[in-house]
């Protein structure tokens, strides 16, 4: 808040001018908002909080935190996210590099698998890739499901092909990447209904795939078609 | 209950004591957006879009007891980027304002008036000088916080202030006066 200091030392900034504090006062009165922006903001809020943890986007472009420095454990700069700058060159050198890797994970022929060159959705992705061992000479086609949840101590994926069973399979962390949990699941051609459950209780669907229209209990599912003969 | 409690609870993973938050500076959020933006509905769209940034990165609110700032700095940021976006359009407040305070009819004249002039001046400001004026005269905040928020510095926010006041003399000063 302003204190006598500002008005004392500053020359022409209008803290006296009777023209600057009339034009203060009509901007300090109220608006009218749409009276539903709180309904929606929630909306959106609640929608995420359903799908993954909070905290996990960055807050500004670039990030400027009004707080003062609150000292915390010595370990907090390892877990706290850093930025890190690359020149544009080497993000499309990394992208093609991605997107090279990708293709060549492809089974041949591979009009029947999803591909994304540019990374990962937001928040998960069930994807089928090629055989994630090439040169083994096996032609079995594994799906890969990513989720991301930064706060989570376990992730697991259940669906037709387990049987819906918890422990059957569990989802691992990424290497070097906070929050990002994956696995690969071999299916074979077909249309299968999963889900993610975090934590051995909460059920989230996979907010980038279809919505599974069977809901016989009432929990989020969603769909994964893995192309081939059967389809 | 206090903004550091909300945000506990929050993060302890009830989601809906962020509704807490929202209605508590909606208000004060939505009042310098549609200042700094001269449009209702990016106003509203920035404000809906600085509150759920502060949701996702609550965890990232080093000081709880101070929400209000750290939010704050979010929407002048998402000001920032919406402005580069798109051009100030339209006229930014509602005629039925000043007859709803209960003013006069005449009154109510002179102050929509008054208030058009206002915002046309406003809208010629840079926006760098706008944004300065706004966080200062109507925000009432120090320089300091002022600096913290932005990333500028004191000298220069008090440069950019000063010109501000300066730009709306030249162009209301006869209004005022009159």
């Amino acid at each position: 808040m302003r204190d006598e200091r500002d008005l004392r030392d500053e020359t022409g900034d209008g803290g006296d001018d009777p023209l600057i504090g009339s034009i203060a006062r009509e901007l300090r009165r109220p608006v009218r908002l749409d009276p539903s922006l709180d309904a929606r903001v929630m909306a959106e809020i609640l929608g995420s909080a359903s799908r993954a943890e909070p905290a996990a986007e960055p807050a500004t472009e670039p990030a400027r935190v009004l707080a003062h420095p609150v000292r915390r454990g010595p370990w907090r700069w390892l877990v706290e996210p850093k930025t890190v700058r690359i020149s544009p060159l080497f993000g499309l050198a990394m992208a093609a590099g991605f997107a090279a890797i990708m293709v060549l994970g492809t089974r041949r022929g591979g009009d029947d698998v999803v591909q994304y060159p540019f990374g990962p959705p937001p928040s998960s992705d069930a994807r089928p890739i090629g055989n994630p061992q090439p040169g083994t000479g096996s032609t079995q086609q594994y799906t890969h499901f990513v989720f991301v949840a930064p706060t989570a101590k376990s992730v697991a994926l259940v669906g037709d092909f387990n049987d819906w069973k918890v422990n059957e399979t569990p989802l691992q962390p990424v290497q070097n990447k906070q929050g990002v949990w994956s696995v690969s699941v071999p299916l074979p051609p077909g249309r299968y209904t999963y889900t993610f459950v975090v934590d051995g209780n909460t059920w989230v669907a996979d907010p980038s795939a279809p919505p599974a229209l069977e809901d016989d209990f009432g929990t989020p599912k969603s769909v994964v078609t893995v192309g081939g003969s059967h389809t | 209950m206090s903004d550091a409690a909300l945000v506990g609870q929050v993060l302890a993973g009830d989601s809906e004591a962020f509704a807490g938050l929202v209605a508590r500076y909606r208000d004060r959020l939505g009042r310098y957006a549609m200042r700094m933006l001269g449009s209702r509905e990016d106003a509203e769209e920035v404000v809906q879009d600085t509150f759920v940034r502060a949701y996702r990165s609550l965890a990232r609110c080093d000081d709880p007891e101070r929400f209000g700032s750290w939010l704050f700095t979010i929407l002048v940021n998402r000001c920032r980027t919406s402005g580069a976006r798109s051009t100030r359009r339209g006229k930014t407040f509602v005629h039925d304002e000043a007859l709803a305070l209960g003013a006069a009819e005449d009154a109510a004249a002179d102050r929509i008036a008054w208030r058009e002039e206002i915002d046309r001046a406003l809208e010629r400001l840079d926006p760098d000088q706008r944004e300065a004026f706004l966080l200062k005269h109507v925000e009432d905040l120090s320089y300091e916080e002022m600096s913290e928020m932005t990333g500028v510095g004191v000298s220069a926010l008090k440069m950019r202030v000063k010109r501000a006041c300066d730009r709306l003399r030249e162009m209301l000063q006869e209004v005022y006066s009159a």
